[in-house]
């Protein structure tokens, strides 16, 4: 698995790169850190001094949250930063023992641009970001709803991590027949990290659950069971979606599958799933 | 032996009703009895005398064959009264005269748990529901059933709980809680002493200890529906009495995602 931690200077990003660092270690991905230096802002030939800082800051916490005994990234320092192409900076822990790479990037451009830009080239499975818990609270520069943008546009799931809570139940909201694998395997790391529970929510139109939801319900109930995780069932009308969701956020982990042929993707449009990413203090999942 | 009689179609909430039934199995001896009834949209288009037996029978043969695929699908450890039973017209009307020529001890249907209490309150409130005089299990997940809770409310006869309840199971044969239910605006549940019930509640654990049984946990909880549904998650299944009116009790059993044991 690889996986994107686009970061800032702000306080979520280091909330972000703790919670990145749990999923990691679970599912041994290889990590790019990638802080965005946008343009104009800092030296020409080396990363901005605070965003650099900050960046060696949420390794060492990343190291320190993957556990020492059984990281897979060994536990050395971050190497020289080096530039590796016009406007982007890399380094890596320099470690004998690492089993899996975890890369620091700074690169310099569009926040979004950048963090879609490496997702694509990295072929990127995950992306966790963090996110001001209020709206009110500083954001990512220069890109209004940029977690929303990046959670609507990336060719992959993306974890929105806002401040770090207790989670008791996971929720995967599903209306389509198509569920990668990827995608029940990050449900699975979520409800592992959290130790929770699983709620499996099936939207259905008013004449009912669609018969390939309902299969495919059934397909993904038996295959947590098959992992012995508990999962529970729900059917919510396409009417109370969204409500239903909104209030499910404030005391579980949301996950929405968002495919192609997903009516969420209608429901939860891109102005919706900013609305709903925006007006809960929770994380979101957005599963691709 | 108890029998059961459960009403399957091809879906997942029967898929879960067959697999918890088969766990229940191991708590009561119990014989099942598959039924599944089709219901035609335009039956009155369909003549009189062969040319409308025939369009039956190919229905009947439609269900059956409905039946047999989950049936094989689910391979379900359970004892079988016999064939399963496969009836054209309306599905309460085929129930209940199913019940009334062989009086089943549980009728188990699985139904997917909601969001919405409307759902269930049209399903409690259905002719089936209404007129069935034996005790339904409504399958709404498919949980362990290691911890039975019987829950008691206002409005809940407390005879008719546990003499249902010990028809069903034999004593000791699985643990068990008793919890009273009290309404309150309030967000947050509060537990209550249980002396605050003491007389009600001893109307339910004696007659049940006169039989062996051995109630675990006595607890007294006032809250919101929503919020106690929450709390009782735990238990494989909540064994409760036919709510007659709309009330907060009502409103609990349809925001319990646990399988139910309706008393009658």
């Amino acid at each position: 698995m690889k996986m994107l931690v686009p970061v800032d200077t702000n306080p979520y990003s280091a909330v972000a790169a703790r919670k990145a660092a749990k999923l990691a270690i679970n599912t041994w991905a290889d990590v790019t850190i990638l802080g965005i230096q946008t343009a104009g802002s800092a030296a020409n030939n080396m990363p901005d001094a605070a965003l650099s800082s900050a960046m060696s800051a949420y390794c060492k916490a990343f190291l320190s949250n993957a556990g020492e005994m059984e990281s897979p990234y060994g536990d050395g320092e971050p190497a020289p930063w080096r530039a590796t192409g016009n406007g982007v900076w890399e380094t890596s822990i320099a470690s004998e023992t690492a089993k899996k790479s975890l890369r620091l990037m700074v690169k310099k451009g569009s926040t979004l641009d950048m963090i879609l830009e490496q997702a694509a080239q990295d072929g990127s499975d995950f992306i966790v970001i963090g996110s001001p818990a209020k709206v009110a609270d500083p954001g990512w520069t220069g890109e209004l709803d940029l977690t929303a943008k990046v959670a609507n546009k990336a060719p992959c799931s993306v974890l929105v991590v806002k401040e770090e809570k207790s989670v008791n139940t996971v929720m995967g909201i599903l209306d389509q027949d198509h569920v990668s694998q990827e995608s029940l395997e990050l449900i699975n790391q979520m409800v592992t990290v959290h130790q929770a529970e699983l709620k499996i929510v099936g939207l259905a139109t008013a004449k009912g659950l669609d018969e390939r939801v309902e299969m495919k319900m059934g397909e993904v109930l038996d295959y947590y069971a098959s992992k012995g995780v508990k999962a529970w069932i729900t059917m919510v009308k396409e009417n109370e979606m969204e409500d239903f969701a909104a209030r499910a956020a404030e005391t579980s982990l949301v996950g929405i599958w968002l495919g192609k042929k997903s009516f969420l993707a209608k429901i939860f449009s891109k102005d919706r799933v900013s609305q709903l990413i925006n007006a809960t203090n929770s994380s979101v999942l957005v599963l691709k | 032996m108890k029998t059961a009689l459960i009403y399957i179609e091809e879906n997942l909430a029967s898929s879960m009703a067959l697999r918890y039934t088969s766990r229940l199995a191991n708590l009561i001896d119990l014989a099942l009895q598959v039924i599944h009834v089709e219901e035609p949209e335009n039956k009155n288009h369909f003549g009189t005398g062969w040319t409308r037996r025939t369009w039956e029978h190919g229905i009947e043969e439609a269900g059956l064959q409905e039946v047999d695929r989950l049936l094989k699908t689910e391979r379900i450890d359970c004892r079988f009264l016999g064939s399963p039973v496969v009836r054209v017209g309306d599905r309460d009307s085929e129930l209940l005269s199913e019940m009334s020529h062989h009086p089943y001890n549980l009728y188990i249907e699985g139904r997917l748990n909601t969001a919405s209490v409307r759902d269930f309150y049209s399903l409690l409130g259905s002719r089936l529901y209404r007129k069935m005089t034996c005790p339904s299990l409504i399958v709404k997940n498919l949980v362990p059933i290691d911890r039975v809770l019987l829950l008691a409310a206002e409005g809940v006869d407390p005879d008719q709980l546990t003499s249902c309840f010990s028809r069903l199971f034999d004593p000791e044969s699985i643990p068990v809680d008793l919890l009273y239910f009290h309404f309150q605006e309030n967000d947050s549940p509060v537990w209550e002493q249980e002396h605050e019930m003491a007389d009600y509640l001893n109307e339910i654990i004696t007659p049940l200890a006169d039989k062996g049984w051995n109630i675990e946990k006595k607890q007294v909880v006032r809250g919101t529906p929503e919020k106690v549904a929450d709390l009782l998650r735990d238990y494989g299944l909540v064994v409760s009495t036919f709510p007659t009116r709309k009330c907060p009790h009502y409103e609990l059993l349809a925001m319990l995602p646990n399988p139910i044991l309706i008393c009658k």
